[in-house]
């Protein structure tokens, strides 16, 4: 039997998902999906919650939710570094925390990133009171200091996130032409580039329940909060397991989190010795 | 706090393509020391020369009268598995650990020796990948040294 070449054109390497979720990504520069592991999502969240209400020697009300976003009624900006530190602790100790972080986005990274990851090892919490200055994120690029491009952030609100009590980007298209821009504003500083900025900014919409993967080559940063609550977020750097480094490096800023049979394979492989030089 | 304590190690060579002041080294070992609790003990420093691991070897040797080594960085043992492998095996046989102080991580048992072994064994193996495995910030194109680089360039730039 004679096959029929026209019957057998509709295979390709990547499928609907893999080429909305990167074209979405290359376009916008972030994505913003659910959480696929819910379960994981709600154990952080409580454990925040749970270590928050211990730290200031209150009872945690049943809402962890509500309580993180009110819990400026129990916390001065004085307080709120040490309020920070016990958590990031917590959070440290707990050894369930990093496997649950990457499951409320394991699909994304994987076809945002690949399937062999690099996960950082340390993580950035954000708790940004109402109208507290002191927790600013000034306009900045991660890959202008020690990150390497090719690195994505997992960042994942804790509160619904949205306006100032969120986070800014300006969007690739917008981005690329300020970068090109950027040695004008050499002698004026952060500030003034951010002001040109501004109006081209997008402030993300994250509600509790999402996850946001997003690079930060793009300009981004935070500002006063002047909603009514407060951001609870977390974020954490994942890279392509191979893919180039900058001074975050494998095994200080980086650990291995997916590594693939093959690639186990290749890296004990020796060949036969014993033929001299 | 243990009687025994943990034994600095430094060294003489570049660790990862730097080049350290022993100076700075022990002050980072020391830190990591005060920062866990570990009772340090005055560093011992390698030698200079290439693929000489002999302060290593006395180290190794005084195991078992330590609680533990802390080196400046987990780079500086040896770079052939499995003579890294025979290090281990004699620290878990000491039922002492292994701290890397620039690193901020430790290993004590088979678990944890197999995690930092495979962190090891995928940084060496980065020089082979594509671009070397670094991405170089001095303001120039990447530089092009094989038809695989040549041709990620092309897909990233079509």
């Amino acid at each position: 039997m004679t096959l029929q070449p026209s019957t057998h054109t509709g295979w390709r390497f990547g499928s609907d998902a893999d080429e909305r979720t990167g074209r979405e990504f290359v376009e916008r520069g972030y994505v913003i999906a659910p959480a696929e592991d819910r379960a994981a999502l709600d154990a952080i969240r409580d454990l925040l919650a749970d270590t928050a209400a211990q730290h200031l020697g209150i009872v945690r009300p049943r809402d962890a939710g509500a309580f993180l976003d009110d819990i400026a009624a129990h916390v001065t900006v004085a307080q709120l570094n040490d309020l920070r530190l016990a958590i990031i602790d917590a959070l440290a100790s707990a050894d369930w925390f990093r496997a649950a972080y990457f499951a409320t986005a394991r699909g994304l990274l994987e076809r945002i990133v690949g399937n062999e990851l690099a996960m950082q090892r340390s993580l950035g919490l954000s708790i940004q009171l109402p109208q507290d200055e002191s927790s600013l994120l000034p306009l900045h690029s991660d890959a202008w200091s020690e990150d390497s491009p090719y690195e994505v952030v997992l960042w994942i609100p804790f509160v619904d996130c949205l306006r100032t009590k969120s986070m800014f980007l300006l969007p690739p298209a917008a981005d690329r032409r300020w970068r090109e821009r950027m040695a004008e504003f050499a002698g004026a500083g952060v500030e003034a580039l951010y002001r040109a900025v501004e109006p081209e900014l997008e402030w993300l919409e994250v509600p509790y329940g999402n996850v946001l993967v997003f690079t930060h080559t793009m300009m981004h940063g935070n500002r006063v909060n002047v909603e009514a609550t407060t951001r609870w977020s977390i974020n954490i750097r994942f890279k392509g397991l191979f893919t180039p480094y900058s001074d975050k490096q494998l095994g200080d800023f980086f650990d291995p989190i997916a590594v693939r049979p093959a690639s186990r394979v290749g890296l004990a492989y020796r060949l036969p010795p014993g033929f001299g030089a | 706090m243990s009687e025994r304590g943990y034994r600095g190690y430094v060294g003489s060579r570049p660790v990862r393509g730097v080049a350290f002041p022993q100076r700075v080294q022990n002050l980072v070992v020391r830190d990591y020391a005060q920062r866990r609790g570990l009772a340090y003990r005055l560093s011992l420093v390698e030698h200079a020369m290439p693929g000489s691991y002999m302060i290593l070897e006395n180290l190794l040797d005084e195991l078992l009268r330590l609680d533990g080594v802390i080196f400046f960085s987990a780079f500086m043992l040896p770079p052939d598995a499995d003579a890294r492998q025979a290090v281990y095996d004699r620290i878990i046989a000491a039922g002492a650990s292994l701290h890397a102080a620039l690193e901020n991580r430790m290993a004590a048992d088979a678990r944890s020796f197999a995690e930092l072994e495979e962190t090891i064994l995928v940084a060496q193996a980065l020089p082979g990948t594509p671009f070397a495995g670094r991405y170089e910030k001095d303001g120039r194109p990447p530089a092009v040294r094989t038809a695989t680089e040549a041709a990620l360039l092309h897909i990233a730039n079509s």
